[in-house]
């Protein structure tokens, strides 16, 4: 890496590491014997994004907002209909499919569900080091070096590695979940979800380990999750997204501390509850998410919107900037108001 | 006021080829007619039990040992007849669960389904017909915010989305007109902005119904936002009860201390969360002498040998015995 690159790197608007440019995910929906398609459902809308080298990147919605599409398709683990996937200068989404394995190496995915995603029939060690092996690792005593090396670095014994996952509790397989997508060393890792099935006092453990071999190993993170304050905690950048699309993206604090769009603000106001005492006094979202798959005109969220007027079922607001590395997509962001502020029109 | 429901040194075990289970461990709890009492813990630590075994719904393999006590409206649920337990379940207590869509049969309409718990919870001797019932069931349905319920009353339960089959849950518990509403983590399957609308109905129906609701949860949030007490559990066992603006503000117990600072709100950084070291402890072999010992940072001899009992500690009570030496102490040097 040359100097030059080195300080821009260190600059507050370093290169994506991961770019994704108007991506796109449709899913056809069949019916009936035949099996026709009689729609589509489009999970993903035409999605940009950057992921700086070095950051956490935090992607926040409720279920159904295509988050975790989002992330698979980043990864071409779901074929995207449209749209540019570019991790670091290649486009994925160009690649043929053999051509897939480097980029893969590069960045690994984090479930969720911990157990559902370990072969229950094979030893840790053997789940971890399947990657290398992969990869082309064909040294035994090799792999079994850098199995014992990443067990370390999440904080299980060498000898977990001899033994099964159910042997193991909940945060310990979301540890070995971990390891596995460590153990190719990618420079992103996918989360998705990860500490959602998990205790509250385990959470705090993940999380913190998660940090840690971020510096360790100087990864970059997308952090997908659906709790406010887990999401804002662990990122530099939170992004949020609503049926599809992104509606606000900008710093954890700015977004925490001055929300630009109604949705990111019905999303605080749900995660903050009132101060003791004070019952019943924070903002109620009205109504559910309407259907994917016939999305309302215009702006998505006018459904449920308190601010709504005449415009957002005409024109769909865009990706617009709203101070320093800030975006949100409304027109009426100015009206949004600070989250400790009752919204000006009530719902 | 006496309380409504009391809970006096609740066992409820279980009977595996692995061992004896044992989930609820010595639970003490009270709840004051009308008001909410959260019941907080962590996966295992005994919370849904309680909760089922007041409903003696404990299942196949369990049993709920002699000397507990589940007092409620003056008689000990604990050693009730099925006959007697008919009476009470819907009637007086009803239960809503995390997962409203297995808990509907998915081949009757909602509109049916509320029907026939309206028509099941009818007082003795009164005839509902089923026009009436199906009515009924319509108004219960506006009740809990179902917008156009006769339309929505012809819906199965594929049709709705989850916040609205929790509304259906809630018309089938209210059916009955029940004292005691026991919600097991209710919100928890459901998105934040749903799980906001739902806590409020729940508030709202209480007040318009006189209700008790024992809540249980593991999300702070939600205990903010409900709860008039709280009792936190570990491993079994309350290790602490009070006001939740007690609990809240001044906890007592090491652990309920702990899981506070384990849990993150709005612009905390990841430095300031502290993660409880350990894992939760199995059923099937508690550690000996206080619980949360081997967990505990401040853990001294004597909570490895004996296990702590709930003692008054500030306004609320807890299970430790720190707390327990610091008030001998105390009145040590009164004397």
């Amino acid at each position: 890496m040359t100097a030059q690159q080195d300080s821009t790197k260190s600059a507050s608007a370093s290169r994506p590491l991961l770019a994704a440019r108007g991506l796109t995910v449709s899913f056809p929906v069949k019916t009936g014997i035949l099996r026709r398609t009689v729609a589509s459902l489009t999970a993903v809308d035409g999605v940009d994004l950057d992921i700086i080298e070095g950051e956490t990147l935090g992607l926040i919605g409720e279920s159904g907002s295509g988050k975790s599409t989002l992330g698979r398709a980043l990864l071409r683990l779901v074929e995207p209909t449209g749209g540019q996937v570019i991790l670091d200068g290649t486009d994925v989404c160009a690649l043929a499919p053999h051509a897939l394995k480097p980029v893969r190496r590069q960045a690994q995915l984090i479930f969720q569900d911990a157990a559902g995603s370990l072969n229950p029939l094979m030893t840790v060690r053997q789940i971890i080091g399947a990657g290398l092996r992969a990869h082309g690792a064909r040294d035994q005593a090799e792999r079994d070096a850098r199995v014992a090396e990443v067990l370390k670095a999440v904080g299980l014994d060498a000898d977990a590695g001899r033994r099964y996952p159910h042997e193991f509790s909940g945060g310990q397989r979301q540890r070995i979940g971990i390891a596995r997508a460590l153990v190719l060393r990618p420079r992103l890792i996918i989360a998705d979800e990860p500490v959602s099935a998990l205790d509250v006092s385990i959470q705090a453990q993940v999380l913190k380990l998660l940090v840690e071999l971020k510096q360790e190993f100087r990864l970059t993170y997308l952090f997908i999750g659906h709790d406010l304050a887990v999401v804002d905690c662990i990122s530099d950048r939170v992004a949020v997204m609503y049926l599809g699309k992104i509606v606000e993206v900008g710093s954890a604090a700015e977004v925490r501390d001055r929300p630009q769009h109604p949705y990111t603000r019905a999303l605080l106001s749900a995660h903050r509850p009132p101060a003791l005492g004070q019952r019943g006094q924070r903002v109620v979202l009205a109504g559910e998410p309407p259907n994917p798959m016939a999305p309302p005109s215009g702006c998505r969220f006018r459904t449920r919107c308190p601010l709504a007027q005449d415009i957002c079922a005409e024109q769909e607001p865009l990706l617009e900037p709203r101070g320093t590395g800030h975006m949100a997509a409304c027109h009426f962001s100015h009206l949004v108001g600070g989250p400790a502020e009752p919204l000006r029109v009530s719902l | 006021m006496s309380p409504l429901l009391e809970i006096r040194n609740l066992r409820t075990y279980f009977r595996t080829t692995a061992g004896v289970y044992r989930a609820a461990d010595g639970v003490d709890l009270s709840l004051d007619p009308g008001r909410t009492l959260c019941l907080v813990g962590e996966s295992g630590s005994g919370k849904s039990v309680t909760a089922l075994s007041v409903m003696r719904l404990v299942g196949v393999g369990g049993s709920i040992e002699p000397g507990s006590k589940i007092l409620f409206g003056g008689r000990n649920l604990a050693c009730a007849s099925e006959a007697e337990m008919l009476k009470i379940r819907g009637h007086e207590i009803a239960m809503i669960f995390q997962e409203p869509s297995t808990s509907l049969d998915p081949v009757y309409t909602v509109g049916y389904q509320i029907a026939e718990a309206v028509r099941a919870q009818a007082k003795p001797g009164q005839k509902v017909t089923r026009k009436a019932a199906l009515q009924r069931a319509a108004e219960l349905m506006r009740l809990v915010g179902i917008a156009e319920p006769q339309q929505r009353a012809c819906d199965y339960p594929h049709q709705m989305s989850g916040g609205m089959l929790q509304r259906v849950m809630i018309a089938i518990a209210l059916a009955g007109n029940p004292r005691l509403l026991i919600a097991d983590e209710p919100t928890t399957a459901l998105d934040a902005t749903i799980q906001a609308q739902i806590l409020e109905l729940l508030k709202e129906l209480q007040v318009k119904f006189g209700m008790a609701i024992l809540m249980i949860t593991h999300n702070f949030g939600v205990v903010a936002e409900m709860a008039d007490d709280v009792a936190v559990m570990y491993a079994g066992r309350v290790v602490e009860r009070g006001s939740a603006a007690s609990v809240f503000t001044a906890p007592q117990h090491p652990y309920t201390q702990a899981l506070l600072r384990s849990v993150p709100v709005l612009g905390m950084t990841i430095e300031d969360l502290h993660a409880i070291p350990g894992s939760v402890p199995s059923p099937l072999g508690w550690p000996a002498g206080c619980r949360f010992a081997p967990r505990c940072q401040h853990a001294f001899e004597r909570c490895r040998l004996e296990q702590p009992p709930l003692t008054a500690a500030g306004t609320q009570e807890s299970a430790c015995w720190l707390t327990i030496r610091s008030l001998d102490k105390a009145r040590e040097v009164q004397h």
